[in-house]
């Protein structure tokens, strides 16, 4: 029972407390029927409007008791679980964040993120219905006992029924959870004719046939919806409907057949009855949270399943070595390396059955401090994984990676890439630029200037007061950022391809010399073959292998 | 009323027979009541009734099938109403302009196709049962009103607080609710963060420690609220069902007191206000949604009233057509403002006078925000203009020639849209598709089987190659590509400006290039630079 493995991952303490909160719910709710069905009779049979004052008090209690226990079993065990929750989700981040790169794409990261999210939504939004099913089950059991002790004919009968009328209701609502899922298919379908059309309205516009061609499939998919529907509300209401009958077949029972089999128990044939109504909410309450416990139980397993999965994609080196000291000071420049070398370095993926595998390399390069070097090749000919390779991201099949005659291996990754700044081709902006410091915004403003950006997006406290902007926009904002961090390497994938000529102008004939000047090392993958010249160095990637070219003007390959 | 208005006007079919069986299911369940009272007392007397046993197994029949014709045909025609407010303002948003569709914007008319119609999904069938019980109620009323009216006069009361009491505090819960949901979204978003920003996350220690603490702050307020949260609705949910025992001790311990003869009725009066007590609660678990689904109905009249009124003008678009293709489209003097909310002016583009004539490149250059993607949105007919005027072959375009003018283009925006069925084209020709798909070098990642890609979860650049293959079966006179080589790498970008775009040109299409690729410039017949809104006079940019 993942549920129970994932409450006891707080401690002990949880379960016996959501046990002993139910218990007290039910046998209060149980002593009302009891001390009621008890009044009624005795009324009926002295023939007078007779008030046990002691048994009222009795029934007040009884009440106060319930509503005391039943909304601190809610809360109790919902606290628990969200604490569980908070706990098992922190993991599971802290286990992201140490997940080695190549692994964690291959993991599927909308799979990830959808995991964790939906897994955490269910079992959160559901826990009282937990709580209130776990109440449900000692409840019905204390009715159960009531009735037995009451009459044992008229409790072996409606046991025997409400097993067999469980037992169909559960077999209904098999059906019906297939249907569910028909049903979202086809919503999804609907969903995404709707995001067709939002998505792409002006192409809908220039074309008359291909509006009305998405209308009709709209049309189509929605009646489809219709019927699928109306479909599942018939299986479900039978179902429901089902259940009500079953209990007033059980009514039935008790006054029509009981009689029949124990005449001692005739009299008592109200209290039966009404301790049959008294089982009708937390029955029906049950049956409703079974479909919302598989579910919630589903979640947790994944949940947890994920932590195993997310333990064995970690890097090498999940403890990260102490900090260097001065990450967060003002200049990095002086952090010592004086080169970076790629020593017969080979990184291959690994194919589909049958095909060759791509491999890139091996790669013999030595980049030295303060030399701008341009990246170039067509489409995926390995500039990406070069610098993921670079970056220590990627971890080479053989050979090494060495910055100043020291293998960059499993401890030192993180020093590796405290070196440099990047903006990959595929960057993130973050909302706010963490783990930088108290960012100077004269500084900040100033490199907004610089890119032109000044009068659209300002700067305070560590964030741009804009991001959404598009993507090249974006991108002078990740410059910012990258530079913002200070450090002696900038590395750039296909920075310039979102700008526009007068930017990308300035970009290599303005900004790249004066970071030069300033000292930074700059490896920059790009495709403008006229400003080519910029870089000091240019190394072309064809089928994973790497040439040093000359940097004039030249014919592309 | 909303709701109920709609109802009346959209699906009025089945009512009468609805309500009738409604009826016929409560009486149904009055007289169960009664038969099990009756009989439970009979049985304490020593007989069973075959009679009473009879007329029991009758109700119960009857009230099964009663019960679940109401409840299926009311769910269908609920499903049928979502299904004509879904269709029409689908087919409405598809006839409405750009402009429009802009200004509502897309979260608000995605909620209302979406989010809007699922809720009353969700909501209409519980409204049903609602209704349905609440009508049950009425009679069961009426049987301990025969019973005791005192004691329905009580036991009603109570039930009626009861109902008021759950609907009271609807809108607490609701703001608690708000406050969980909005710090959850806050772990959620920054589990987005550290996922989409994975590379920069490991390429700084500093930066992971800080956005993991963060997090961990996120989620332990998200983990506060939430608590917080549930403990609200346990002690809501305890008081409401203690409210519903009450109902029972009334009965015995309190009615007794005021009513002489109680007595005689005291049991079969218990029992009614057990068999109470179910509904009521349904009933008042039902009531605040009817505000939920009256307000996702407001919300879907309120978009399909800024529709229907901005339909008026665009409906006369589809009317007339051209006489044959265009060899020349021109904007004279064309003018578009765009304003904030208080018509203020915000930036304005134009006049523009440009000429794109049949067989010629026209390429467009400028920088970001200078006027480029909306000169393409007014010569395309996607926007009216404020001044000015369209002109195909000489003539002034007239409002109802809009729509044919339209479906004259092929275009591929920056922010361009691929669906995974291909919509535009009937029987799209498999020689050209595969040709186009080996010169994209495209042939073993896409097939097109039964009119659609089998998948376009590629990169930007291979979706734009698909787009343009769509554009090419589509064969349309007039073509417009905005930046299309931009994702490209140089082979391709190479291939689109010396192979593509002259292959096009020679068999005599309109072509409207934007594009940054100066190194191309020199294969344009005309170029138009823009600036700040306008066009420049040529100059070159080295």
């Amino acid at each position: 029972m993942n549920l129970l493995r994932l409450l006891q991952s707080i401690g002990d303490k949880p379960l016996r407390k959501l046990i002993a909160f139910a218990s007290a719910s039910a046998l209060s709710t149980t002593l009302v029927l009891a001390v009621v069905t008890m009044a009624a009779q005795k009324i009926d049979k002295t023939k007078e409007e007779f008030v046990d004052l002691p048994v009222a008090a009795l029934f007040l209690l009884c009440l106060l008791v319930y509503v005391i226990y039943e909304s601190r079993l809610v809360e109790q065990f919902a606290a628990d679980i969200e604490e569980a929750i908070d706990q098992l989700r922190m993991k599971l981040i802290n286990r992201v964040r140490h997940a080695d790169l190549w692994q964690l794409e291959h993991f599927g990261q909308s799979r990830l993120f959808g995991n964790i999210t939906q897994s955490c939504k269910i079992i959160s939004s559901n826990s009282q219905y937990l709580a209130l099913a776990t109440r449900s089950v000692i409840q019905i059991a204390l009715i159960l006992i009531y009735i037995a002790l009451v009459s044992m004919v008229s409790f072996l009968l409606l046991t025997l029924l409400l097993a067999a009328a469980a037992t169909t209701y559960y077999r209904l609502g098999l059906s019906l959870e297939k249907c569910q899922e028909e049903l979202s298919l086809d919503e999804a379908k609907l969903f995404e004719c709707v995001s067709d059309l939002l998505d792409g309205f002006k192409e809908q516009r220039l074309c008359s046939k291909r509006s009305n061609a998405l209308g009709d499939e709209f049309n189509e998919l929605s009646s489809r919806m219709v019927e699928a529907r109306s479909e599942l509300h018939r299986q479900s209401w039978a179902q429901f409907v089902f259940g009500e009958s079953m209990f007033n077949l059980m009514l039935g029972l008790v006054v029509f057949v009981v009689p029949i089999y124990s005449p001692s128990d005739r009299t008592e044939l109200v209290k039966i009855s009404a301790a049959v109504l008294f089982m009708v909410p937390p029955i029906f309450g049950l049956m409703q949270s079974l479909s919302v416990l598989r579910a919630a139980k589903a979640a947790a397993g994944h949940m947890m399943g994920l932590d195993t999965e997310l333990a064995n994609i970690a890097e090498q080196s999940s403890e990260e070595p102490a900090k260097p000291a001065a990450s967060n000071g003002n200049n990095n420049f002086n952090v010592n390396f004086s080169e970076i070398r790629m020593a017969d370095l080979v990184f291959a993926y690994p194919a589909p059955g049958g095909e060759i595998p791509f491999t890139l390399g091996p790669l013999n390069v030595r980049i030295l401090r303060g030399e701008v070097i341009f990246i170039t090749g067509g489409n995926g000919s390995g500039k990406s994984s070069f610098i993921k390779l670079l970056t220590s991201l990627y971890h080479p099949e053989r050979g090494r990676l060495l910055k100043d005659n020291t293998v960059v291996s499993a401890p030192r990754f993180a020093e590796h890439r405290a070196l440099m700044a990047s903006v990959f081709s595929d960057f993130h902006l973050f909302t706010r630029l963490y783990g930088i410091g108290e960012v100077d915004s004269m500084a900040a403003e100033e490199l907004l200037r610089w890119v032109e950006m000044d009068h659209i997006v300002g700067f305070k406290e560590n964030r741009f007061t804009r991001t959404e902007l598009s993507t090249g926009q974006r991108k002078r904002l990740a410059l910012v950022a990258a530079l913002l961090e200070k450090k002696p390497i900038l590395i750039l994938d296909e920075w310039a391809a979102d700008q526009d000529a007068f930017f990308r102008k300035k970009f290599y004939r303005e900004i790249i010399p004066e970071l030069k000047r300033r000292g930074m090392t700059i490896i920059a993958v790009t495709h403008d073959d006229r400003y080519f010249d910029a870089a000091d160095r240019r190394l072309h990637l064809e089928e994973g292998q790497l040439r040093e070219l000359q940097t004039s003007k030249e014919e592309r390959p | 009323m909303r709701l109920f208005k709609a109802v009346v006007r959209e699906i009025p079919e089945n009512l009468k027979s609805l309500f009738f069986m409604t009826v016929l299911a409560a009486v149904a369940t009055m007289s169960l009541v009664a038969l099990v009272s009756t009989a439970a007392k009979e049985g304490g007397g020593g007989q069973v009734s075959g009679r009473l046993m009879l007329m029991f197994a009758i109700t119960v029949i009857l009230f099964h099938v009663t019960h679940i014709y109401t409840l299926v045909t009311a769910s269908r025609d609920t499903e049928r109403l979502i299904h004509k407010l879904r269709v029409g303002l689908f087919n409405l948003i598809r006839r409405t302009d750009l402009v429009t569709i802009e200004k509502i914007g897309h979260s608000d008319l995605q909620g209302a196709l979406t989010q809007d119609t699922q809720i009353l999904a969700e909501v209409l069938p519980m409204l049903v049962i609602g209704f349905q019980q609440a009508v049950m109620l009425l009679f069961l009323a009426a049987y301990l009103a025969w019973l005791s009216p005192f004691a329905c006069i009580l036991a009603f009361s109570l039930a009626g607080l009861t109902v008021a009491i759950r609907f009271s505090r609807v809108k607490g819960l609701r703001t608690l609710m708000q406050s969980a949901d909005r710090a959850e979204k806050r772990v959620f978003d920054g589990l987005a963060e550290l996922l989409h920003g994975f590379k920069e996350i490991r390429m700084s220690n500093p930066r992971a420690d800080d956005l993991t603490g963060a997090l961990a702050d996120a989620s332990h307020e998200s983990r506060i609220t939430s608590s917080l949260l549930k403990a609200q609705w346990g002690r809501n949910y305890a008081v409401i069902e203690a409210m519903l025992f009450s109902l029972v001790g009334l009965m015995v311990f309190v009615v007794p007191l005021f009513v002489a003869g109680f007595h005689q009725v005291v049991l079969p009066a218990t029992i009614a206000v057990l068999f109470i007590s179910g509904p009521v609660s349904t009933v008042s678990f039902v009531t605040p949604l009817v505000t939920k689904a009256e307000l996702a109905l407001e919300n879907i009249e309120k978009i399909k009233n800024k529709l229907t009124a901005a339909a008026k003008t665009a409906s006369s678009e589809e009317t007339g057509s051209l006489e044959k293709s265009p060899l020349t489209i021109a904007l004279k003097r064309a003018e578009l403002s765009f304003r904030d909310e208080n018509g203020m002016p915000l930036f304005k583009v134009g006049p523009l006078t440009a000429e794109f004539h049949a067989g010629q490149i026209t390429m467009i250059t400028g920088g970001n925000g200078s006027g480029k993607s909306t000169l393409l949105r007014m010569l395309t007919g996607l926007i009216p203009l404020d001044s000015g005027s369209l002109i195909a072959d000489g003539v002034e375009l007239q409002t109802e020639q809009m729509q044919d003018y339209r479906n004259r283009f092929s275009a591929i925006f920056s922010d361009f849209h691929l669906s995974q069925r291909l919509t535009s084209i009937d029987e799209p020709n498999p020689e050209i598709i595969s040709i186009m798909l080996e010169r994209f070098g495209m042939q073993d990642k896409v097939t097109l089987t039964g009119g659609s890609f089998s998948t376009i979860d590629l990169s930007a650049g291979q979706r734009k190659r698909l787009a343009f293959i769509v554009a090419e079966l589509e064969d349309n006179p007039i073509i417009v590509l905005d930046e299309w080589a931009a994702d490209q790498d140089p082979y391709f970008r190479r291939i689109f400006y010396e192979e593509l775009l002259p292959d096009l040109k020679a068999r005599g299409k309109i072509i409207i290039c934007v594009t940054h690729d100066d190194r191309w410039f020199h294969l344009s017949d005309k170029m138009y630079r823009m600036n700040e809104g306008q066009i420049e006079e040529p100059r070159t940019i080295i």
